[in-house]
C-alpha cells in the first residue's frame, strides 16, 4: 500500500517523465526540419561579407566582402584558394563567365573588374558608373563577351570585356539599381531597383528601352533572378517577399512572404523550382516554388547579405554579416515538407 | 564607241571595289549623358572632338533635357579626345581609343562636370586612406589621373584638400591625421606635375557631417572611413 505522499511523488515523476519524453520529441522534430542540411563555417572576411556565387561546374565558388577583398574558395571541400586584391571599396557582387575562366565583380569604388580565375590576375579595372556598383552578372556564353553591372547612379551598364569599354547604359530606373542577371540564353537581362520595378532589357546593342517592366513589389527590389530554363524570373524585396514572374510574359506566378527581414539573395537549383533565400532576419530557407512549399528552414544566427546553390541542390553557400562564409551540405535523412 | 565600252568594262571592277569599300568601312558612335557633379542636374555644355592630330572633328552641344549627346563617324583604330570647354564650367577631356573593328560599334559614356564657381566641393568618390592611416592606398593612381588632368587643362584653378577622421574618439590626433592625410594627396598632385602653390589643405577634429559614419543597425560591423574633398577657392 502507498502512502499519500509516496503517491504524489509517483505521479510527480511521472510528469516529469511525461515532460522530458515532450521536450525530447520536439527537439526530434525540430532537428528533423533542419537535418537534411549541416553547417560549418569555411572561413571569414575580415568584415561582412556581402556576396556569393558559384561556379557553373560546382567547383568553386567566389565571395566579395566589406573589406574590399574577393575570396576563391573550392567546392565541395570548401578550401580558400586565393584572395583577390584591387578593389578601393567594399565588393558587393561577384559572378563567373559562362566558361568559369573569369571573375567579375562590383564595388563600392565605383568600378567593374575583370580578374582570371586561375591566376588571380585583375584583367580590367572598368571605370564608367558614377556611382558605387552595386550588381554584376556575366554573360552565360560559353565565349562570354559582356558583363552587365547596376548602380546607385540609376542605370544598367554593359561592357566589352576584351576592350573594356562601355557598350551600352540602359536608363529607365528612377531610383539606385540593385543587381542585375544575365539570362542563360543571353537574350535578355533583368534588373532588380530601389523603384520597386523588375525591367527586362534585351542585349541587342541597338534597343534601348525596356521589354517589360515588371510591377508587382511594394518596397526596393533587391535581386532578381533567371531560372535555368529562361522561363522564370524570382526577385526578392526589402519586405521580405519573394516573386516568381513569367519571364516570357511578366505575369505574376507566385508572390509569398519568405523573411521577416529583407531578403538580399535568391538562387535557383538546376531543377528551376528549387529556390533558395537568404535574408537579415538570420535564416536561410527553400522553396519549392510551385507551391511555394518551404523546404527547410534554418536559423544562421546571423544576418545573410547572399546566398548561392550548387546545381544539385547539395550544397548551399552563404556570406553573412559577421564575414562568415558557410556551406549548408544535405545530410542523409529525407526533407520534411512543409506547406507555406 | 567601243572605246567607251572598253572604257567602262575596265572602270566598273574599280567602281564596284570602292563601293564595297565604303561599305565595309564601320563606323562608331559614342552617346551618353552630361551632369552637374554638385547635384546629378543634367547640363547642356559645348562638347568638341578632336582627332589624333589635334584637329577638331566636330562639335555639338549636349541636350538640355536630359543632357544626353551622340558623338558618330567616328574611324576604328583612331584615338579621339572629347573636350569639353563651356566657359561656367571648368574644362575637361576624355580621351577614347576606339579598337581596329568591322562592324558597327557604339560606346556609351556619362560625364560630371564642375561648375565653375569658388566653394564647389567635390567629394573624392573612393577612400583614399586606410582607417586611421594617412597614406594613400596603393591603386588609388586610376582615380586621381582624372584630377590631375583636370588640374592641368585648368591651370589657374585654386584648390583646397579638406579631409575628415574615421571617428570622434581623439580630436587633436584627428586633427593631426586629416592634416596629413590632406597633405598626402598634395603631395601626389605635385609630384605629378601641379604647382604646389595652387593648393591648400585642410584637416578637421571631427567626422564629416554630409556623409558621417553609420549609426545604429547599419553601424554593425562597418568600416568608415573620412571622406575626402576638393573645394574650387579660385580661378
Amino acid at each position: 500500500m502507498m502512502f499519500f505522499g509516496e503517491y504524489i511523488m509517483y505521479k510527480k515523476r511521472r510528469i516529469i517523465y511525461l515532460v522530458l519524453l515532450m521536450i525530447c520529441s520536439n527537439f526530434v522534430i525540430s532537428y528533423a526540419q533542419v537535418v537534411n542540411y549541416k553547417m560549418r563555417i569555411i572561413g571569414k572576411h575580415n568584415d561582412e561579407a556581402l556576396a556569393v556565387f558559384i561556379n557553373k561546374d560546382n567547383t568553386m565558388m567566389a565571395t566579395g566582402g566589406q573589406d574590399e577583398t574577393i575570396k576563391l574558395w573550392s567546392l565541395p571541400d570548401g578550401k580558400e584558394l586565393k584572395t583577390l586584391v584591387g578593389h578601393l571599396g567594399a565588393v558587393y557582387n561577384v559572378s563567373f563567365s559562362g566558361n568559369d575562366r573569369l571573375l567579375a565583380s562590383g564595388s563600392e569604388d565605383q568600378t567593374v573588374r575583370i580578374w582570371d580565375v586561375t591566376s588571380g590576375v585583375e584583367m580590367k579595372v572598368m571605370l564608367g558608373h558614377t556611382g558605387p556598383v552595386i550588381g554584376v552578372y556575366f554573360d552565360q556564353d560559353n565565349d562570354p563577351s559582356l558583363v552587365a553591372s547596376t548602380s546607385f547612379d540609376k542605370t544598367v551598364k554593359l561592357w566589352d570585356i576584351a576592350t573594356g569599354t562601355e557598350v551600352k547604359t540602359l536608363r529607365g530606373h528612377t531610383a539606385p539599381t540593385n543587381n542585375v542577371a544575365y539570362s542563360y540564353d543571353g537574350k535578355t537581362i533583368a534588373s532588380a531597383s530601389d523603384d520597386s520595378t523588375v525591367r527586362i532589357w534585351s542585349t541587342d546593342l541597338k534597343k534601348d528601352a525596356p521589354l517589360m517592366v515588371l510591377r508587382g513589389h511594394r518596397a526596393p527590389v533587391l535581386t532578381v533572378l533567371y531560372s535555368f530554363d529562361n522561363n522564370l524570373l524570382a526577385s526578392s524585396d526589402a519586405n521580405g517577399e519573394v516573386i516568381i514572374w513569367d519571364a516570357n510574359n511578366g505575369g505574376i506566378l507566385r508572390k509569398f512572404k519568405a523573411h521577416n527581414d529583407l531578403v538580399q539573395d535568391v538562387s535557383f537549383a538546376s531543377d528551376n523550382k528549387t529556390l533558395v533565400t537568404g535574408s537579415l532576419d538570420k535564416h536561410v530557407k527553400l522553396w519549392d516554388i510551385t507551391g511555394p512549399d518551404l523546404l527547410m528552414d534554418m536559423d544562421i544566427g546571423v544576418g545573410v547579405w547572399s546566398v548561392d546553390i550548387v546545381s544539385d541542390g547539395n550544397i548551399i553557400a552563404i556570406a553573412c554579416e559577421d564575414g562568415t562564409i558557410r556551406l549548408l551540405s544535405k545530410g542523409a535523412e529525407p526533407v520534411k515538407k512543409g506547406k507555406k | 564607241m567601243k572605246k567607251i565600252l572598253i572604257l567602262t568594262l575596265f572602270c566598273l571592277p574599280f567602281l564596284f571595289l570602292d563601293a564595297h569599300s565604303q561599305l565595309v568601312q564601320a563606323v562608331v558612335s559614342i552617346g551618353g549623358r552630361v551632369y552637374n557633379i554638385t547635384n546629378n542636374q543634367p547640363l547642356s555644355v559645348n562638347i568638341e572632338i578632336f582627332d589624333q592630330n589635334g584637329q577638331r572633328i566636330n562639335k555639338i552641344k549636349s541636350n538640355a533635357t536630359d543632357g544626353s549627346y551622340f558623338i558618330t563617324g567616328l574611324k576604328p583604330g583612331s584615338t579621339y579626345e572629347i573636350r569639353f570647354s563651356d566657359f561656367d564650367y571648368m574644362k575637361y577631356s576624355y580621351s577614347i581609343q576606339i579598337p581596329a573593328t568591322d562592324k558597327y560599334l557604339e560606346y556609351s559614356r556619362d560625364f560630371l562636370i564642375i561648375p565653375k564657381k569658388t566653394q564647389t566641393k567635390i567629394l573624392i568618390p573612393v577612400k583614399l586612406f586606410e582607417t586611421n592611416k594617412s597614406k594613400l592606398k596603393y591603386g588609388v593612381d586610376i582615380f586621381l589621373a582624372d584630377y590631375i588632368n583636370l588640374l592641368k587643362l585648368n591651370p589657374t584653378v585654386k584648390i583646397k584638400i579638406v579631409s575628415f577622421p574615421d571617428d570622434n574618439t581623439n580630436p587633436q590626433e584627428n586633427l593631426a591625421l586629416t592634416q596629413q592625410r590632406s597633405s598626402s594627396l598634395k603631395d601626389y598632385f605635385v609630384s605629378n606635375g601641379i604647382d604646389a602653390q595652387r593648393i591648400s589643405v585642410e584637416g578637421n577634429e571631427s567626422t564629416d557631417p554630409d556623409n558621417p559614419p553609420p549609426t545604429g543597425r547599419a553601424s554593425k560591423g562597418k568600416r568608415y572611413i573620412g571622406s575626402t574633398y576638393l573645394i574650387i577657392e579660385g580661378f
